[in-house]
């Protein structure tokens, strides 16, 4: 359900498992956000931050094992916002995380939508 | 013969005639004339035979004082003289004449003057008589007068009393001594009755009985008792004996008391003391015993035998040797050897005694030499200590302590001993082992500010505040349980060490001293960490978990219908729970291929082995891998079921999977059909074909390959092998979000 004319919010999904990207991309545009890519990958997340295609995020904060404090900082450093989605808790997060707003794994999609509304509103 | 003046005498005597001259020649006495300054003038023969001199010599100038021996040099001249000159004459003066070599002669000395017309001296007459005999009789006089003198002087100072009394009791003579000791002035006690005054009445038969051998001649020597003045009774020993008198019958009887009242104290004082060592040797709480230098024993106490388990009279047969342990005489000997060489004063040993039944007894012997007066050893003196529980006792101690300190080493556990009183620090021998690092010292004991110094200086700094606190409060006395912390060991290492306190107080409350066990618990706080890390790890694999279960759900029912909906996703779950149970089963080490295979395709009726032929090397996919790949194996069985060649009876299914090149290499893995029915490509890309492509080359960044011949699909993936297969150091940190 996109929206006819003006530019929705891009939203980046960086996660690793693609199941639930692939969910979270369906979630997100139903929502009315547009997907500005999915990366599973701290590089290509950096990538599609640096081409300044995304105006806020859904981060996961380790991929395959690999933190993605690298993205946090340049998502911080351009003034984008994101969403912290883990199965960690909140506790067991480095701190660079410890600070964002934060849903638990597994996300019931209300919450997700909610939590959507508040960080990225849509113009 | 002319005499001096030429007196002329005659004597003139019956018919023996002798002319003056002759008779004053040889007269039995000396004469002698002198001018008044004593030059001899004339001499007689007698005096001439006296002095052994001739006539001549004498008449030649010669003085009569020379002559003379008067005691002191001047007498002649000070004394004899002036008193010749102004009296006229002296008589008697005692000197001596001097007689050549037969030695002085003792003389009377009577001389007179005869003066001229006007009274002025002109000679002096001397008479010399011979006292020889007079002298001797006056010398046996005088020493009979000293004598008795000296006597008298001894029976009045004597400190005994000395009294005589007649036959009859009377008292004669009571000397000082007697004043003294009885309390009587001799002017009271000389003529009372000796009964009355001081025998008691007790003594009265005794002193009848006395007095009547006295009266038989006997001397008498006896230990009696005498009555004071004032009442009060003295011991002497009496000595009496009897006095004759001229015609040898006995007139008196003389008596010498002594007080022998200090006498009788010292030795009863004597006696008592020997009584009190005996008692002391006989009864004393220790086996006391005398032992010859042969090494027999001369004297043993009671206790001596209850320790040694020998009687009395068996151990008086033997040696020390016979009874001491063979182990232990060695020793022993030695000691007994230089004990005897003086070069040592005693000895102390513990030693095993064999008792009389054959047991050993551990005692405590001290050794000391007894000397004769001129040096010579005489015995030994042996004191013995009944110390077996002792020894056993810290025998079993030190067993146990050993026991405690292997068990302790065991358990890498070590103790510590802190003395408060003392401020005394001392630990066990592993403390080094356990805590990493040397205290030196520490065995034997060091200073308490010194011992905390250098722990504390071990402690990691991120640690330190909560051990001083731990400190404090433990030496304060409150209850603290443990406490544990970190030490930098000598070899840079860090350990993690558990300290517990354990505080002896005395009987008032007071701190005496710490117990204190130190444990390296660095294993158990590494596993600990583990199994946090681990239960972090599971926790967020359960919710990732759950998370992909609630994603299937939603693209399952995007892509089924509502009556196919349930099976489908019971079936997806399934095999997803399949591959996290071969994941959790491998510790989250990956999986192993093959099982990854077994497991998707076992509930599938073809069967392996028969239409599903699977093969390749052993290989461990990544978790991340495993869950993908095992989910695209389950949905293309799935699809191979319901449309491909397992929906036959003929067709068959083909799985193999290799890798190319080392690490850097390529995996690959392919799902082949053949001889199922004719193959047509799918209407719709659905949520199945999600899985088996999309999901599987986003999750190993691979490539798949996906071909609807109508022969049969084929699936291929080519991936990188580092992103595809468990690496071999993955280790603790393998997983995914």
């Amino acid at each position: 359900m996109t929206s006819n004319s003006a530019p929705q919010p891009r939203i980046l999904i960086v996660e690793d498992e693609p199941l639930i990207a692939s969910v979270f991309s369906d979630a997100i545009l139903d929502a009315g956000y547009a997907v500005a890519g999915v990366a599973s990958k701290v590089a290509d997340a950096l990538a599609i931050i640096e081409a300044g295609a995304c105006d806020g995020a859904v981060l996961d904060p380790t991929l395959f094992g690999v933190s993605s404090a690298p993205i946090a900082d340049a998502l911080a450093a351009r003034g984008i916002r994101y969403l912290v989605i883990s199965g960690f808790t909140q506790e067991q997060l480095p701190d660079i995380f410890r600070g964002a707003p934060y849903l638990r794994k597994p996300v019931r999609l209300p919450q997700l939508f909610e939590a959507m509304d508040t960080l990225f509103p849509k113009k | 013969m002319n005499y001096g003046g030429g007196t002329q005498i005659g004597i003139l005597a019956g018919p023996f005639v002798e002319s003056a001259e002759e008779v004053l020649d040889n007269a039995p006495c000396g004469f002698v004339s002198t001018l008044p300054d004593g030059t001899i003038v004339s001499v007689n023969r007698t005096f001439l035979d006296w002095t052994g001199l001739e006539r001549d010599d004498l008449l030649a100038g010669q003085k009569f004082q020379d002559l003379l021996i008067i005691p002191g040099e001047k007498s002649y001249e000070t004394v004899f003289l002036p008193l010749l000159l102004t009296r006229g004459f002296v008589n008697e003066i005692a000197c001596h004449i001097s007689c050549g070599n037969r030695g002085p002669l003792p003389v009377l000395v009577n001389s007179s003057v005869k003066n001229d017309a006007a009274g002025r001296p002109l000679a002096i007459r001397t008479t010399v008589f011979n006292a020889a005999e007079r002298a001797k009789y006056e010398h046996e006089l005088r020493l009979a007068r000293e004598q008795a003198d000296r006597l008298a002087t001894i029976v009045t100072s004597s400190a005994d009393a000395i009294y005589s009394m007649t036959v009859d009791g009377i008292i004669l003579t009571w000397n000082m001594g007697a004043e003294t000791m009885l309390g009587y002035p001799a002017a009271e006690a000389v003529g009372r009755n000796v009964v009355d005054l001081i025998v008691p009445p007790g003594k009265y038969e005794e002193f009848a009985a006395v007095s009547a051998r006295l009266q038989l001649g006997e001397t008498q020597q006896l230990d009696t008792i005498r009555l004071r003045r004032d009442g009060t009774l003295v011991e002497v020993a009496a000595s009496a004996a009897p006095v004759y008198d001229d015609k040898g019958t006995i007139a008196a009887f003389s008596v010498i008391l002594r007080d022998i009242t200090d006498k009788k104290q010292i030795m009863a004082a004597l006696q008592q003391s020997e009584a009190r060592f005996r008692g002391t040797f006989e009864n004393a709480a220790v086996g006391v015993a005398h032992v010859a230098l042969d090494g027999s024993w001369l004297r043993v106490n009671d206790t001596l035998c209850q320790i040694v388990g020998y009687s009395r009279e068996t151990l008086l047969t033997k040696t020390y040797r016979d009874i001491t342990d063979p182990d232990d005489l060695g020793a022993e000997q030695y000691l007994v050897e230089r004990l005897m060489a003086g070069e040592i004063g005693s000895y102390a040993l513990d030693k095993r005694c064999i008792g009389g039944d054959g047991s050993a007894v551990w005692t405590g012997v001290t050794v000391t030499q007894q000397r004769r007066e001129n040096g010579d050893p005489a015995y030994f003196i042996v004191i013995i200590r009944d110390i077996d529980d002792r020894v056993r006792a810290t025998e079993a101690l030190r067993e146990s302590e050993a026991r405690l300190l292997y068990a302790a080493k065991s358990a890498k556990l070590s103790y510590v001993v802190v003395d408060l009183e003392r401020r005394l620090v001392q630990a066990s021998e592993n403390q080094e082992a356990v805590m990493g690092y040397a205290t030196p010292g520490f065995e034997t004991g060091i200073d308490l500010d010194r011992a905390t110094s250098v722990f504390l200086d071990r402690v990691e700094q991120a640690d330190r505040r909560r051990v001083r606190r731990f400190l404090r409060q433990a030496s304060s006395g409150d209850p603290v349980p443990s406490l544990d912390y970190r030490v930098r060991g000598d070899d840079g290492r860090e350990r993690w060490i558990e300290t517990r306190y354990n505080l002896e107080a005395s009987r008032y409350g007071r701190a005496i001293r710490f117990f204190v066990t130190n444990m390296d618990i660095t294993d158990r706080k590494r596993t600990e960490e583990h199994i946090r890390l681990l239960m972090g790890e599971v926790n967020h694999r359960a919710m990732n978990l759950l998370g992909v279960v609630q994603a299937i759900a939603w693209q399952t029912a995007k892509s089924q219908e509502s009556k196919t909906y349930v099976a489908r996703l019971a079936d997806r779950i399934s095999g997803l729970a399949a591959s996290h149970d071969l994941l959790v089963r491998a510790d989250l080490k990956g999986v192993e291929i093959t099982e990854l295979v077994h497991t998707q395709l076992l509930g599938f009726s073809a069967g392996m082995g028969t239409r599903i032929l699977s093969g390749g090397p052993s290989l461990r996919l990544s978790p991340a891998a495993a869950q993908a790949i095992g989910m695209a194996l389950h949905e293309l069985a799935t699809n191979a079921t319901k449309y491909g060649a397992l929906s036959n009876s003929e067709g068959r299914v083909h799985i193999s999977w290799q890798v190319a090149g080392a690490a850097d290499g390529l995996f690959s893995m392919s799902w082949i059909e053949s001889g199922g029915p004719a193959v047509k490509p799918p209407t719709r890309k659905g949520f199945g074909q999600a899985v088996i492509v999309s999901m599987v080359q986003s999750a190993v960044s691979g490539q798949v390959e996906l071909e609807y011949a109508e022969s049969g699909l084929s699936w291929n993936l080519r991936s990188p092998v580092a992103n595809t297969l468990e690496t071999e150091d993955a280790g603790d940190s393998a997983g995914n979000t």
